[in-house]
Formats: C-alpha cells, sequence, structure tokens
C-alpha cells in the first residue's frame, strides 16, 4: 500500500470511528428523552384522562384533576410573560441598537448574564423578602413577579442577539431613506427578527413553566380553586412536589400525570419555536 | 472641451463643463483618532455619472458615506469640511440629516429590501414624508418600480415579499426604493458587485437612463465598469484624492503613475 | 512610463510574446530590403527568388501579430498605456508588412532588368537611398523595442532627406535617358524602385509616429514635411536650381 493509500484507510478509520460515537452519543441523549416520557406516561396513565383537566386538586383518598394546578400555572406564566417580555424585549432592543460597544452596554450584559444563570431559589427568596414578607402572606402575584425575574434575562439575551444578527445594512438602508432611528427599529428590526425575537419568548416560557424552587416561596401551593391573585395558588410544579412526597398512591400518579404533561407541554414549545424560526416553506428565494 | 484644473489640496477639480451638484471642499473622515480620508476637494456635475475607484481601502467607500451622513449612527466616526448641496452645506449639523436623505439617496452593495411586501418596499419611505391617497400611493410605487426597470416583472405579486425576488430583483427593488422619494443624488456603493453578469448589465443600463434625472456618483472596484458608465472618474488611494477628470482621460491617458499603475493592473 | 510588472503575469508575458513576434517581422524585413536591392543592383536572380519566397513568412507572422493583438483585448481589458502598446502593435505589424512587400517588389523587378549593368551615378544614388532607408528603419525598431518617442520623432523628420533623394533620383533618371536613350525599360524599373525605397521611408515614419502614440497618448502635432516633389516634376523644368 502506498502511502497515500494508507493515509486514506487511516482517515476512513478515523472517520467511521468518529461517526460511531457521535451515533451513540446521540442516542445515548435520545434514550433518556424517551425513556423519561415512558415513564411519566405509563406511571401516569391512570390518571391520564379528562378528569385530569376538568377536577380539582383532591384530598387523599378522593379521585380528581389537576384543573386548579393548570390554572395556577397559566395565570403566573402569563403574567410573567406580560410583566417580563415588554420590559425584556425593550431592554434587547436598548443593547443592540444603543449599546452596542459601549461600556454601559457590556456592564449591563453581563448583569444579565449572572442573572440569568442565578439559581432560581435565590430569585424566589427575593421576592419572598420583598412581597411575600410585607405583605404578610403567599400569592400568587409574587409568583408571577418571580417567574418574570426568571423569564427577563433569557428575552434580554435572545432579544440583543437576534437583533445583532439582523445586518447593519438592513438599518442603514432604512436609515439612508431618512426614518429616524424609532421608526426604523420599530418597522424594519422588529419585522426582520421577530421569529427569533419570538423564539426566545416561547423558551422562556418552556423554561419558567417547569420552575418549582421559586413557586414554593411565592405562590406556594392552594388545595382549591382561587382567582385571586392575592392568595397563594396552585402550580403544577408545586403540586408533583407535594404529591410525589405525600405516602398516597393516588397522589402518585397524578404526579405523574402532571409530570407527563408538563414534559409534554415543554417539548410541544420547543418544537413549535423551531418551526417559526426555520420554515421547511422559507419565504427566503 | 475639457476644463481640468491642476489638482493641489484645498482646490477644487471641475472635470466637465455643467452645473455642480455637489461641492465637496477639503473633507476629512475618522474613525475614532485615525484619518480614512483625507481633505478631499472634488465637484460632482449635475445629472452624470461620477466614479469613484481605487484599491480596498482607499477610502471611496467611506467618501460616499459621507454625502448622506449615514455615518451619524456610529458615534466614533465624524467628518470636517464643507458638503455644499446646491449651495447648502449638508455637514452642517443644523442641516436636518431627513432632509438631507430625501435628497440624497443610497443604494448598498448587498441587496437588502425590507421584510415587507414589494409594494410596502417602495412605500414605506413615501409614508415617512408624505401623506398619500391609496391611488396617489399606487402611482407612486408604480412609476418608482417601473423607473427601476422592476415593474413589469413584479406587477402580478406586488403583495409578495420582497426576499421572494431574485438577487438581481432585490438590488433593482432597492433601487425603486430609493427613487421612490425622488432624490436629487443617488449614491450607489458597489451595486452590482454581489450580483451574476447579466444582472449587472441591467442594472449598468438602468444607471444609463437613470443619470436623465438623477445625479449619480457610484463606488465601483471594476473598472471597465467605470469606464463604460461614468463620465467624471476620481481614483483614491490611502484615503487621497490621487486624480479626478473625465472618465476617457482617466482610463487612456492618466497623469498619475499611481492611477495607471491601477488601472493597467499593475498594482502591488 | 511604467516599467513596474503587471501582477498577473500572463499578461506581461502576452505583450512580451507580441512585442518579439513584431520585431522578428522587423528583422525579416530588414534582411529581405537589404537582400532585394543587392540582387537589383547585382542582377543577382537567385538572391531575388529566395526575398521573393521568404515574403510569406512576414505575412504569416503579421497574422499571428493582429490575431495576439486581439485576444489580449479580449481577455485582458486592456487600458491606457497597455490598450495603445497593442493597438500599435496591430498597426506597426501592418506597416511592416507592406515594407516586406515593397522590398518583394524591388526583387521582382530586379529579374526584369537586363543583363546590361546599371550606370554608375544611378546605381550609386540607389545604394545611398536604400543605405538610408534601411538605417531608419532598423532605428524605428530599436526606438519601438525602447519606447523611446524622442528617438522616433527624430527618424521621422528624418525622412525628408530620403524624399529628397528621391527627387534627385527621379531628375538624374530623367536626364539619363534623356542623353543617352539607352535601357528606357530598365531606367524605368529602377525609378519603380526608387518609389518603393521612398515610400518604405513613408512607412518607417509611421511607424515611429506609432512608437510616438504608445508612449504619449498622442498623434504628433505638426505635420511631418514632405520634401518629395518628383510628383510634380515637368520634363525640361528643373525645380530645385540649387541642386
Amino acid at each position: 500500500m502506498t502511502t497515500a493509500e494508507s493515509l486514506h484507510r487511516r482517515r476512513q478509520i478515523v472517520s467511521v470511528a468518529a461517526l460511531s460515537l457521535a451515533t451513540l452519543a446521540t442516542v445515548f441523549g435520545l434514550v433518556w428523552l424517551v425513556w423519561i416520557l415512558g415513564t411519566t406516561f405509563f406511571q401516569g396513565l391512570g390518571a391520564l384522562n379528562v378528569k385530569l383537566f376538568t377536577e380539582m386538586t383532591p384530598p387523599p383518598g378522593q379521585s380528581g384533576g389537576l384543573l386548579n394546578a393548570f390554572f395556577g400555572s397559566f395565570v403566573m406564566v402569563l403574567m410573567a410573560v406580560v410583566i417580563g417580555s415588554p420590559i425584556g424585549i425593550a431592554a434587547g432592543t436598548f443593547l443592540a441598537e444603543y449599546a452596542r460597544g459601549s461600556r454601559l452596554g457590556e456592564v449591563i450584559r453581563f448583569v444579565n448574564d449572572i442573572l440569568l444563570s442565578a439559581p432560581s431559589i435565590v430569585i424566589g427568596l427575593f421576592i419572598y423578602e420583598l412581597v411575600v414578607r410585607q405583605a404578610g402572606h403567599f400569592s400568587a402575584y409574587a409568583g408571577g413577579f418571580a417567574l418574570a425575574f426568571i423569564l427577563l434575562p433569557v428575552v434580554v439575551r435572545t432579544t440583543d442577539e437576534m437583533l445583532r444578527l439582523v445586518p447593519d445594512v438592513m438599518r442603514e438602508a432604512a436609515l439612508s431613506l431618512g426614518i429616524p432611528r424609532w421608526k426604523m427599529i420599530n418597522h424594519v428590526l422588529y419585522r426582520a427578527a421577530k421569529a427569533g425575537i419570538l423564539t426566545g419568548v416561547l423558551l422562556a416560557i418552556a423554561r419558567i413553566s417547569g420552575e418549582t424552587a421559586p413557586l414554593l416561596f411565592t405562590a406556594l401551593n392552594n388545595q382549591y380553586w382561587t382567582s385571586s391573585l392575592a392568595e397563594p395558588m396552585a402550580n403544577i410544579p408545586v403540586v408533583i412536589f407535594q404529591y410525589a412526597m405525600s405516602p398516597y398512591d393516588a397522589w402518585h400518579t397524578l404526579a405523574w400525570a402532571g409530570a407527563f404533561v408538563m414534559t409534554l407541554f415543554v417539548l410541544a414549545l420547543s418544537i413549535i419555536s423551531r418551526t417559526i424560526l426555520n420554515p421547511r416553506k422559507s419565504d427566503n428565494a | 472641451m475639457l476644463n481640468l484644473s491642476q489638482r493641489q489640496v484645498g482646490q477644487m477639480s471641475v472635470p466637465v463643463a455643467s452645473q455642480p451638484k455637489l461641492v465637496l471642499d477639503n473633507v476629512s473622515f475618522f474613525y475614532g483618532q485615525s484619518r480614512a480620508v483625507h481633505e478631499v476637494s472634488l465637484v460632482f456635475p449635475e445629472k452624470q455619472v461620477s466614479a469613484l475607484i481605487g484599491p480596498s481601502g482607499c477610502g471611496k467607500s467611506t467618501l460616499l458615506r459621507i454625502l448622506n451622513r449615514i455615518y451619524m449612527i456610529y458615534p466614533k466616526q465624524h467628518a470636517t469640511g464643507k458638503i455644499l448641496l446646491d449651495g447648502d452645506d449638508i455637514l452642517d449639523p443644523h442641516y436636518p440629516v431627513s432632509r438631507l436623505r430625501s435628497r440624497v439617496g443610497m443604494v448598498f452593495q448587498k441587496p437588502v429590501p425590507f421584510p415587507m411586501s414589494i409594494y410596502e418596499n417602495v412605500a414605506y419611505g413615501i409614508r415617512h414624508y408624505e401623506r398619500l391617497s391609496r391611488v396617489e400611493m399606487d402611482t407612486r410605487v408604480e412609476a418608482a418600480l417601473r423607473q427601476a426597470a422592476l415593474w413589469d416583472e413584479v406587477k402580478n405579486k406586488l403583495a409578495a415579499s420582497g426576499l421572494s425576488l431574485s438577487g438581481g430583483q432585490q438590488q433593482r427593488l432597492c433601487i425603486a426604493r430609493g427613487i421612490a422619494l425622488r432624490p436629487e443624488v443617488l449614491l450607489l456603493d458597489e451595486p452590482t458587485s454581489a450580483l451574476d453578469p447579466i444582472s449587472t448589465a441591467r442594472i449598468e443600463e438602468l444607471i444609463d437612463t437613470l443619470k436623465a434625472d438623477f445625479t449619480i456618483v457610484i463606488v465601483t472596484h471594476n473598472m471597465q465598469q467605470a469606464a463604460r458608465i461614468s463620465s467624471n472618474t476620481a481614483f483614491m488611494y490611502l484615503g487621497e484624492l490621487v486624480e479626478y477628470g473625465n472618465t476617457s482621460d482617466i482610463f487612456n491617458k492618466p497623469k498619475d503613475k499611481r492611477t495607471e499603475e491601477y488601472i493597467t493592473g499593475r498594482f502591488g | 512610463m511604467s516599467t513596474a510588472k503587471h501582477t498577473v503575469s500572463s499578461f506581461d508575458a502576452d505583450l512580451n510574446l507580441l512585442k518579439d513576434h513584431l520585431l522578428q517581422m522587423g528583422e525579416l524585413v530588414d534582411r529581405a530590403f537589404v537582400d532585394a536591392v543587392h540582387a537589383l543592383l547585382t542582377r543577382d536572380d537567385a538572391a531575388a527568388a529566395k526575398v521573393i519566397e521568404q515574403d510569406g513568412q512576414v505575412d504569416v507572422l503579421e497574422a499571428r501579430v493582429e490575431h495576439e493583438a486581439i485576444q489580449i483585448i479580449a481577455r485582458r481589458q486592456p487600458l491606457a498605456v497597455d490598450l495603445r502598446d497593442i493597438m500599435a502593435a496591430a498597426r506597426i505589424g501592418s506597416e511592416l508588412e507592406r515594407i516586406g512587400d515593397l522590398a518583394k517588389n524591388i526583387a521582382k523587378r530586379a529579374g526584369a532588368l537586363g543583363s546590361e549593368p546599371t550606370p554608375q551615378d544611378l546605381a550609386a544614388r540607389i545604394r545611398q537611398m536604400s543605405t538610408l532607408a534601411q538605417d531608419q528603419l532598423r532605428q524605428v525598431l530599436a526606438a519601438y523595442a525602447d519606447r523611446d518617442a524622442a528617438r522616433a520623432m527624430a527618424i521621422r523628420d528624418a525622412d525628408g532627406e530620403i524624399d529628397l533623394l528621391n527627387t534627385a533620383f527621379f531628375k538624374e533618371s530623367i536626364d539619363y535617358i534623356a542623353r543617352t536613350y539607352q535601357d528606357i525599360a530598365g531606367t524605368a524599373h529602377l525609378l519603380f524602385c526608387a518609389k518603393n525605397i521612398e515610400r518604405i521611408g513613408d512607412h518607417v515614419t509611421n511607424i515611429s509616429e506609432n512608437v510616438y502614440f504608445i508612449v504619449t497618448g498622442t498623434t504628433p502635432a505638426e505635420e511631418r514635411t514632405k520634401l518629395d516633389t518628383s510628383s510634380t516634376l515637368h520634363p525640361g523644368v528643373d525645380p530645385n536650381p540649387g541642386t
């Protein structure tokens, strides 16, 4: 065999080996996902029926559903999005458009990154001190605030990055028509980056829907239905926590069912955001 | 026929007997502390095509971008000197930038239509300045697209996204967008360097027709293109204006050795 | 004039090849001219035949030069001095080709002359003219090779001398015929040969103007003074009483 041939053979071997390793790693990752989904599905099968979505959390021994928990999670996540997204998008816009190379921008980005990776329990404690202790009781709006604080840095970061992905030429093209800067940002930039920004918000929602620790200190839990924001409110993560630790089988099953629905929800959000960001039927020529 | 005054620092060069549209007087440009354009003085005559040529980094694009003050969005960049557009000094901080940009339009190297429909792309700029009825706007949009030689290709799909067009069509859309505001001057920054030969030829043909209505300044690294479409050519090197004059003189008998070396491919 | 090399070296190679072919043509034409005059004055039929035959090579080279010039224009899009260089090369090739034809014509007439030797003074005049013209040709080719515009202009101006010699020869030939009534046909051939030599001189000045054009980009301002008045000579009337 000539040198060229032996080198070629060696490259082939390395290539096959690397491909095998990569495939194994992928399979490894997928195995867990499938296992989780499978486990939560089968374990919660007993409770996966219409009652899950129509009945309240039951006292031990009775059958029921998770309606108030779903409602509570929905309300608090919605609160978080309504509070956090506008601020996050505005801050991200500021960073991308007005603080590109400045010292201030670097500082803000740095602080934002710290907040992004702060343990959520710390945030929970913070809101506990600020809101719950002042009010004297747990409440849904405290929970909403806590979730907003977790959502905010994610939206800031993704908005900043998505806006910076828009080429400068587009900005200059709009400005050279004499369009003022704020209009350019509103009409052109946001439109150009909207898929990315939306994805950022969706991914942040996926993140906060599963946060347990902050809710433990803010919204806590509620056995009964409430639609008042000033009261503690049921939510999926805390219910799962409570029911999983309990000695009752029926509660265990409900907890599994809740976990399954939540996992599906997060999976769905990821898939949706992927479809938005990379549509199969592309607009581009 | 040719009035070419000897170029010295501070003196103007008037290449052809025609009304001056843009008069640059000792214009310099700075990125922070470093100077990218050194005291350039020249005159762009009205309703003619003037080309800026030179090797990479010579300052030709920088000079072009001074003309509509697009550099203002970047904090560390600033220009000195005077530029008179029909007598108004457009570098004067008191001269309103939006007025300047309604008189001086720009088309960039990369075709970059807005993420809107073809119709909206053209109408967007107009809307900022004028309140037009639907019919009036339709007429304006059609006129701009016709003038940009794009109307026939898009008249049945005005609602389609601007990004659904081919590269050459996108560039013509950008040109339509620029001329929809009816500017007096059109700045073209290497408008065909990202396009295939056929699209390039179409845009050169377009420039030929546009010069009847607009004063055009074009930056190009394609010397044959400059020789084909411009009446006046300026050769820049390292931020300085080396030579400026009639295009046929520059390309047949350049006065400066550096100019000759550049255009005959003896540079570097 | 720029002495820097082109960034694309094959461009320089193309231009040099063009120049070499032209100089090759010049050499061929120079030799043909010398040989033709020699054949004329020594009645060497073999030498004359060789000149006629070798003119074909000159034509081949001219076609090649033209072809190469067109190729360079198409491929390189030359500007300024390069473009002038190539346009002039094509024209110079054409001029050299015509000089070759004129030499061939002289060689042909060499065969047409009778066995009688040429009268001394006429032969001397022919020799004088041809030596001058040959020298001009060599100088203009050197001026082209060196791109020397000043030298080219000097050659152009010196053509007047050939014109004067031609006029003198015309007069002397007429006198000879009037005096001796001998070998009228032969003398007529010699007149054509002298005219050919004078026209070779004119083509040399065309080449010199092309060299000037390459360097400066313009044609010379003043009209060249033509001192050949043989076309206006009237028999019996001496136009130049002083000569």
